[in-house]
């Protein structure tokens, strides 16, 4: 009989087995994207100074191949992130290094987790950088300013904040990563239960998932609508809707976008926890 | 019994790999698990080890199904290389301690300095045979209940092999039992308790090695040889 506080000591050693397979996950995926983060800020500074210096052709020529830089790696990263991240998953649950990986004595639902925690993880701080990054290099008064009043203006729309606004994009932001994080996990994971062809159908299951999760919204929408005549609305005329039904549309499809994200969190834990099929 | 299996078969596809595998691994012996290629011992490893999951059948490990408690008691070798290439020997140690409680850190640096092992090198510049023999390391450094081992010897040279089979005999935990996979039956017989024979799926003989000596007066080379002929 499993008595409560084996249950409890279970749990902590889960617990401590994800940190410890989240710090070996971010270490790895870090190891490539820290450099680039480097370079990143690195042309952006390089960006800001040379802007500075005018009258100049030779320089401003400088300047603009710093810009075209620091785009070109903001883009390389963001593309890397998520390319990291996936391909620890693979690398880690279904090739060569998950013979180290399903070996150590730690849950299949730990080392979901620390897969999604770690590209979650990954998302914000290579966003961080971007943002910050793109702030060095093109920072203006005149910018910050329009910013700031379209920030304003946004708020004064909702009625609300602007820290209240910052707050609902973190939030869809935050919502739809996850979501797309757990997308591409699931279908790798149900890719790989195939015997073969395994990439080709990881991607068949991705667009498959994507779709469904796309119905689910719009079934999720119209039942909505069927309570909020503003929403059924957007679905059968073009008629503007209200500030307060476009506020309550993001709340709500924040709300099924976070209802599919445990869903599939739910599912990727279940179908690893009835075994893998390393090659 | 250590490990039992009962009624296990393992298919991928149509293609049936293990067939009615029943089998009872005892604790403090060294076992030769033997056949020739693609006959199913590493399908059979995979199962014992959570990389498979038996088609039907049970697999358990000290009673209980394969799991974390088995994984923790359990030291396993597998004939592939899978560190992670762009860590050093001494990350790899570090990674193996925080999450084996069963790992000597001791005895694997004294291990790495015999082999003349640099802990600072990275695994990326490392040959695949100085590869094989740090995991044989990382694997002898446990204090585990039963050390799997497959194919150890495949594919190294005649003195590399005796430092494999020295290496796995010095420093095996006392009390724990020993599996070993291989097709290369000589080189290992003199040091097996029992032996194991897999043939097209399906376990054929199990048997002690000396009383199987004794039985049909030839080693046990000489009979898998035998037994087995193309």
């Amino acid at each position: 009989m499993v008595t409560r506080k084996q249950t409890e000591k279970t749990d902590g050693a889960t617990k401590n087995a994800t940190l410890k397979l989240l710090k070996y996950d971010l270490r790895w995926i870090y190891k490539i994207l820290a450099p680039l983060y480097l370079a990143l800020v690195a042309c952006a500074i390089f960006a800001r100074l040379f802007g500075a210096i005018e009258n100049s052709v030779v320089f401003e020529i400088v300047t603009q191949i710093f810009v075209g830089a620091t785009i070109a790696l903001a883009i390389n990263i963001l593309i890397n992130t998520v390319a990291r991240s996936c391909s620890r998953f693979t690398r880690n649950l279904y090739k060569d290094e998950s013979y180290l990986t399903h070996t150590l004595p730690v849950s299949t639902k730990a080392i979901f987790r620390a897969k999604v925690l770690a590209a979650l993880v990954t998302v914000f701080t290579t966003v961080a950088v971007v943002l910050a990054s793109l702030f060095i290099a093109f920072y203006s008064d005149a910018l910050l300013e329009l910013v700031k009043s379209t920030l304003q203006l946004v708020a004064e729309i909702y009625n609300t904040s602007v820290i209240a606004i910052l707050l609902l994009v973190a939030l869809v932001s935050f919502v739809e990563v996850l979501l797309f994080t757990l997308i591409g996990f699931v279908c790798i994971i149900l890719g790989h239960r195939a015997s073969n062809n395994k990439p080709l159908k990881s991607i068949i299951w991705g667009l498959v998932i994507y779709a469904g999760a796309q119905l689910l919204m719009l079934g999720a929408l119209v039942l909505y609508g069927l309570v909020n005549p503003e929403i059924m609305n957007l679905i059968n005329t073009t008629v503007a809707i209200s500030v307060d039904a476009l506020k309550s549309l993001l709340y709500f499809t924040s709300v099924v976008y976070l209802l599919d994200s445990i869903a599939l969190y739910l599912l990727g834990q279940k179908l690893l926890a009835r075994g893998v099929n390393v090659d | 019994m250590l490990v039992t299996c009962k009624k296990v078969y393992k298919s991928f596809g149509d293609h049936k790999v293990l067939k009615n595998i029943n089998l009872e691994i005892p604790s403090g012996k060294i076992i030769g698990l033997l056949g020739k290629n693609g006959q199913g011992k590493t399908t059979l490893i995979k199962l014992l080890t959570g990389l498979l999951t038996p088609t039907s059948g049970t697999v358990r490990v000290n009673g209980r199904s394969v799991g974390i408690t088995s994984k923790a008691k359990i030291a396993y070798l597998p004939e592939r290389t899978y560190l992670d290439r762009n860590m050093t020997v001494r990350e790899i140690l570090q990674y193996f301690s925080e999450f084996y409680n069963n790992f000597d850190m001791e005895r694997a640096k004294k291990l790495l300095k015999e082999l003349d092992l640099d802990i600072d090198s990275k695994i990326l510049h490392m040959s695949k045979g100085m590869q094989e023999k740090l995991q044989l390391i990382l694997v002898m450094s446990r204090d585990a209940e039963l050390y799997i081992l497959d194919e150890p010897l495949g594919g190294v040279d005649p003195a590399t092999r005796e430092y494999i089979i020295k290496t796995i005999l010095t420093n095996f935990c006392e009390g724990a039992s020993v599996l070993i996979s291989t097709h290369l039956i000589a080189d290992i017989e003199q040091i097996l308790d029992e032996v194991i024979f897999i043939d097209k799926g399906e376990i054929v003989c199990t048997a002690s090695a000396d009383e199987l000596r004794a039985k049909e007066s030839s080693s046990i080379d000489e009979i898998f040889r035998k037994e087995f002929k193309w």
